[in-house]
């Protein structure tokens, strides 16, 4: 911080001196020499304070931020992907066959646990590699 | 220095090399005004990364309507108050200000007083135990230069009271350095 100039402090003593007055605080002699002290050190940095860099931390939060929201991102328009193709499916399958739909249900119907099952494993193996990248990419750094 | 108006616009585009510029020319406003109010190291590094991360989100929102450093204060004040507030719980963050009269009758005997090595180190140990508000004006307008108005500006707190605040804060120090300094 800038060193206060006279004058500077002056006025700082002057406003001080008539709040003081004020608020009916009797002035002592040794008063403005308090007061000079006190601006003065008021003004310097405290040491504790100086020594925090924070421009690469945050800049590096930020960008794991954007990775994190790019991937949510990407997750979502896959789920949308798949939603889409499963109703498109359904309804051109309906649209060329509805027989060949009821069957197509009926294997659904019939092998479901099966379906939930695979359906399951490939969520949990996406999960996996996802965990284990960053694993490895963290030890390596 | 570049030009304040063109850095916000290369971080509103997605330039981070801009924003650590910016972080690094505002890094001691935010740290100052969050060391001095948190008071708890373990809690400042990220508070004051929260702060310039909310920066960041919301550059695009600002207006040039005041000093980019008085709004970056305001966000750091907020940030600072809301942290005090969750930590203290039910407890007002003016009740301490209610309780400020105790602050002259100091627990400290003599001898530790008189181990004060330099007047500096025992007044920045006395601002600390200060209440929010009043810490809060102290580093404003002596550490952080801003004036009366824009510390209304930056803590919502109307001009006379940051000077009835900022007035007692420094007679209280007056007073404790005069206590100091007639053990010494």
């Amino acid at each position: 911080m800038k060193e206060l100039s006279e004058e500077e402090l002056k006025q700082l003593l002057e406003e001080q001196f008539e709040q003081d007055k004020n608020q009916g605080a009797l002035c002592k002699d040794d008063d403005a020499a308090l007061y000079r002290l006190l601006f003065t050190v008021l003004a310097v940095e405290p040491s504790t304070l100086q020594n925090i860099d924070l421009a690469e931390s945050v800049v590096e939060q930020i960008k794991t931020d954007e990775l994190k929201k790019e991937s949510i991102r990407y997750n979502l328009l896959v789920v949308l992907v798949i939603i889409a193709g499963i109703l498109s499916a359904y309804f051109a399958i309906n649209y060329i066959s509805p027989v060949a739909l009821n069957s197509a249900l009926n294997f659904i119907e019939t092998y479901r646990w099966i379906l939930v099952f695979i359906i399951l494993c490939f969520g949990i193996i996406q999960i996996a590699d996802k965990k284990l990248v960053k694993k490895s990419l963290a030890i390596s750094h | 220095m570049q030009n304040e108006e063109e850095i916000i616009s290369r971080i509103v585009s997605g330039d981070l090399i801009a924003f650590k510029i910016l972080v690094k020319q505002y890094e001691k406003l935010v740290t100052f005004m969050i060391c001095r109010l948190v008071q708890n190291e373990e809690d400042t590094k990220d508070l004051c990364q929260e702060v310039f991360i909310k920066v960041y989100r919301h550059l695009g929102s600002f207006k040039f309507q005041s000093k980019l450093s008085t709004w970056i204060a305001q966000i750091a004040y907020g940030t600072a108050i809301n942290h005090l507030k969750k930590v203290s719980g039910k407890r007002s963050l003016t009740d301490d200000i209610a309780d400020f009269e105790n602050y002259h009758k100091t627990t400290e005997d003599p001898e530790s007083i008189l181990s004060k090595k330099n007047t500096s180190a025992f007044i920045h140990q006395q601002i600390e135990k200060l209440p929010v508000h009043y810490r809060t004006v102290l580093t404003l307008y002596h550490l952080n230069e801003f004036s009366y108005q824009e510390i209304e500006g930056i803590t919502g707190m109307p001009e006379g009271t940051v000077k009835n605040y900022l007035f007692r804060a420094r007679k209280l120090l007056k007073e404790k350095l005069e206590h100091c300094i007639q053990y010494q």
